[in-house]
């Protein structure tokens, strides 16, 4: 497929590649793993697990944060308890609340797409947080709800209204996930700016 | 990680036919709304659950959290519809998750990821790379207890600075090493000469074709 010339340059490009690919599946598996974040003045804590799928797609862009929620659901799948309190199984997956899970693959590709295409480029501080803040939101919320809300009506035969009623309680803590987010993916790509392809020789 | 060992007679079928009966069951319990059959259904996946000699306790600790949400649904369906629908959607449920943890539960680790790496062998003609997958299914296992460290430790200190409740304070650090981690062991994964790239069709070429 590729001349022998480009080939080790290529080979070594894979590999970085996969390596964050299972970096990351790691850390949103780590994740769920520890012991709750607690925001301010809020004392409900928040799982973070969400977290790290928002985190996933705005460091990594669309094909490796979605691939590293593949892999980390694929071990799921396959039977290892690393989702927020030790669940995991194919049971997680065929339950009522599975389609939120399976949400999380096109929301980090959505969250991936726009802010390595759109978001991460707009200039001035605030026009980029308020662009980042909006591509999670849209992925990590709009898109996951999108799955989440029918699965549970078509699984259970609730109404949408109810499904989407209930679904309600955990918008505060999830537009809260957004925000941390964005703080801290706009931190990391300031000083790990080739991340994204963007600029590699402001980095250097 | 997932239990001490799988006994019992389900463990010697095949995990592909058990994913296989699994699908169709799970097309099956949607299509039937009869409360008869889906009586039977829900006492044949009991007796599945009971099958993989599973301790009763732990069983129990794992449908708890289903069985909170099976019963709002079938409150909130009987007091709107009938309560036979409510009860047909509740067993529906039920016996699905059931199932789904059947096989879980007398499947081993090592058969599910040689199942995924058979089902995923046929991509290498779209251009992916199996290997490359495997890699890193294996490698996300290794880093997650060091992941967990790491959040430890930069919880730790960002408490010592008095950053109690800044979750960015956390994250950040974290981001950044575990960043850096990945460069290094991509680094060290190429200076092994680690090459998990499809080889330009040599010999493997033999078994696809």
């Amino acid at each position: 497929m590729t001349a022998m010339t480009s080939r080790t340059t290529d080979s070594s490009q894979t590999t970085q590649n996969t390596v964050l690919v299972a970096v990351f599946a790691a850390l949103i598996a780590a994740l769920g793993l520890v012991p709750p974040i607690t925001v301010g003045i809020i004392p409900v804590p928040i799982t973070l697990q969400t977290l790290g799928v928002m985190l996933a797609g705005a460091l990594l862009g669309p094909v490796r944060g979605m691939l590293s929620v593949v892999v980390l659901q694929a071990l799921v799948l396959a039977g290892l308890p690393l989702l927020a309190g030790g669940r995991g199984g194919l049971g997680v997956f065929l339950g009522p609340t599975g389609g939120y899970l399976v949400g999380w693959i096109p929301a980090a590709l959505v969250i991936g797409a726009l802010v390595q295409y759109w978001a991460i480029r707009r200039t001035g501080r605030a026009a980029r947080f308020t662009a980042v803040l909006m591509s999670v939101v849209v992925g990590g919320i709009v898109v996951i709800y999108a799955f989440g809300i029918p699965w549970t009506a078509v699984v259970t035969g609730l109404p949408l209204s109810t499904s989407a009623l209930g679904a309600l309680v955990f918008i505060p803590g999830d537009l809260l996930k957004a925000v941390v987010a964005t703080l801290a993916a706009i931190n990391v790509h300031r000083s790990y700016r080739r991340l994204l392809g963007g600029t590699p020789t402001a980095a250097r | 990680m997932t239990g001490p060992q799988r006994t019992g007679p389900l463990t010697r079928i095949p995990a592909g036919y058990k994913f296989a009966f699994l699908f169709a069951a799970s097309l099956g319990i949607y299509a039937v709304t009869h409360l008869g059959v889906q009586t039977a259904v829900f006492v044949l996946a009991v007796a599945a659950a009971v099958l993989t000699r599973t301790p009763v306790a732990r069983l129990v600790r794992m449908l708890l959290g289903l069985l909170v949400i099976v019963g709002i649904v079938f409150l909130t369906l009987g007091f709107t519809t009938t309560w036979e629908a409510a009860a047909v959607s509740a067993l529906r449920l039920l016996s699905l998750c059931l199932f789904a943890w059947a096989v879980s539960l007398s499947t081993t680790f090592s058969e599910m990821l040689t199942l995924f790496e058979r089902l995923l062998a046929p991509t290498r003609h779209l251009g992916l790379n199996p290997a490359q997958m495997s890699l890193a299914l294996s490698m996300t296992i290794r880093f997650i207890p060091q992941i967990r460290t790491q959040y430890l430790e930069v919880r730790e200190a960002q408490f010592a600075r008095g950053l109690h409740n800044s979750p960015v304070a956390v994250l950040v650090p974290l981001l950044v090493r575990t960043l850096e981690s990945a460069q290094e062991i991509a680094a060290a994964l190429d200076a092994r000469c680690y090459d998990s790239a499809t080889p330009p069709r040599a010999a493997p070429r033999t078994t696809t074709d």
